[in-house]
């Protein structure tokens, strides 16, 4: 299933783009699924005496491009997310297209894991995310 | 009828108070959260693959997990309003279908003036099994 069983293929400093645009569907069966009733993702009269002035998306359902991105581009599929950091700087309001810039930062081929890290900017050019997270790559039998 | 819009000010959060979610992760939710953020991913959807593995069967993604961390914090503390600025997590252990996960948010740090809340995370199981651990940090609404 990986293309790179051995990580030889994976290099440090190798990068991947994606793009996507982010709507209010992914948003509202997300919220859906985990149970989120906060008010700044799904009520725009509420939003508009917040600083941000209209919905905004779910951070870590944005986070989730950057490391689909990583699995599908870079490792191959069948990882499992051992880690993550990242930082929210701006807003991310329905409609917007984000595009991420995932790089690989380090590699262990005997534990198997990737860190990569990944800047998340907006179609204006404005970073909205940014961070490192750790894939590994579970042995198959 | 109860008002959901009580969020907390920095001000009026307090340190070491806690609050907590759980939800019975299901099949459904695997599949569309899968969906959503265009996972290929054979451990979330190949039962077949899944079992060749150490986890045996399918796992849930890991970030449908997480994601129960800020809809704890959104939905209790520190409540309605709160926007999600930084955090960090570790994967322990891997959720199964039919596990009932458990959120745990704790409030460990506030600081009035930049009216930031930093707030430990963590999920378990049914078994009490630690599943993530992390730190968030938040700004709590404000009182205009």
């Amino acid at each position: 299933m990986h293309r790179y069983e051995d990580f030889h293929h994976i290099i440090i400093g190798d990068k991947v783009t994606y793009a996507k645009t982010m709507t209010e569907t992914e948003t509202y069966i997300g919220v859906g699924l985990i149970g989120a009733l906060n008010p700044v993702h799904i009520d725009e009269e509420y939003c508009k005496g917040t600083r941000f002035k209209k919905r905004i998306g779910v951070a870590m359902l944005v986070y989730a491009l950057s490391v689909s991105t990583a699995e599908n581009f870079m490792v191959g599929p069948g990882t499992v997310l051992t880690s993550l950091d990242g930082k929210f700087v701006a807003p991310v309001y329905y409609g917007d297209t984000i595009s991420t810039e995932v790089e690989v930062v380090a590699k262990d081929a005997s534990a198997r894991t990737v860190t990569f890290k990944h800047t998340m900017t907006n179609q204006d050019g404005n970073t909205v995310m940014l961070g490192e997270f750790t894939l590994k790559v579970p042995e198959v039998k | 009828m109860i008002d959901i819009l009580n969020g907390k000010t920095v001000e009026e959060v307090v340190i070491g108070e806690k609050a907590s979610m759980s939800k019975t992760i299901g099949e459904t939710d695997v599949y569309m959260f899968t969906a959503l953020t265009g996972s290929l991913n054979p451990l979330y959807q190949n039962e077949v693959y899944a079992s060749k593995t150490e986890y045996g069967r399918r796992i849930v993604p890991e970030l449908l997990l997480a994601s129960m961390l800020p809809a704890t914090q959104g939905n209790f503390l520190p409540g309605e309003g709160n926007v999600h600025l930084k955090q960090k997590l570790e994967f322990h252990k891997p959720a199964f279908i039919g596990d009932t996960v458990t959120t745990e948010v704790e409030i460990i740090n506030k600081d009035v003036v930049k009216n930031r809340v930093t707030i430990r995370n963590t999920c378990r199981n049914q078994n009490g099994e630690v599943l993530v651990t992390g730190e968030a940090v938040v700004w709590p609404k404000k009182n205009e």
